[in-house]
């Protein structure tokens, strides 16, 4: 079982793009990209199924052993392609932080969904992908948790923000 | 399920989320809209540590 770790946000973000691997950051990591002031501790992002994907995917997060969080300890767990195929959605404990991988999110779609109105931000020397506000706002309020409503609060009024800066 | 939104329609506005939005801290959206994306995780990272750190420290305290 791995250790829970702190989210270290710059190791996970080098690990994706060293590997090629194809995710959009979604979450509270894509609000603080865009401007949000919310604390958030694990990084959400939504990965592209491809086979070949899948393949970088494990290969990037293997050397971080990624462990499915709030298991038990001692729970056989097999990080590696079929494991992932056999699944959609996993929240995992990595070396470098809590790291969930959805493979469709509410309000969004898939990867490809995302991807087409994703913007591009420079991150610690990489290019990384990441939920525009309006997509980020649009599947906070398609989750419907009621924990969410203060967040979404904050990016409609961070979307304000944005508009009066470009009036 | 086709859990895919429609891209073009527009979100109307929801009563509880704008009584939400009277009490966001908007200097602090403002602040942050003056950083750079890098400079907004940095910060952000920099949080998380810090919080971290006061939690281990309570629970020693208090242990």
């Amino acid at each position: 079982m791995t250790d829970a770790a702190d989210a270290d946000i710059s190791a996970v973000i080098e690990a994706f793009a060293r590997a090629k691997v194809e995710v959009v950051i979604i979450g509270g990591i894509a609000a603080t990209i865009l401007g949000s002031a919310r604390v958030t501790y694990d990084i959400d992002v939504c990965d592209n199924r491809t086979p070949e994907n899948l393949t970088r995917l494990v290969a990037a997060l293997a050397p971080y052993r990624p462990y499915l969080r709030g298991a038990p300890p001692g729970l056989p767990f097999e990080w590696s392609e079929r494991t992932l195929r056999a699944g959609l959605n996993f929240t995992l404990q990595t070396t470098i932080g809590p790291v969930d991988l959805l493979g469709e999110v509410a309000g969004g779609g898939r990867y490809d969904d995302l991807a087409k109105t994703a913007i591009s931000a420079d991150l610690f020397g990489f290019t990384i992908r990441c939920l525009d506000l309006d997509a980020l706002i649009r599947t906070k309020r398609a989750a419907g948790r009621p924990r969410d409503l203060e967040a979404i609060a904050e990016l409609e009024a961070l979307r304000d923000e944005q508009r009066r800066l470009e009036a | 399920m086709d859990t895919r939104a429609p891209v073009d329609v527009a979100l109307e506005p929801d009563p509880v989320i704008e009584a939400y939005k009277r009490d966001v801290d908007r200097t602090l959206l403002r602040e942050n809209l003056r950083l750079s994306p890098e400079q907004r995780v940095i910060a952000l990272q920099r949080a998380i540590r810090q919080i971290t750190l006061l939690r281990k420290t309570f629970a020693r305290a208090t242990r």
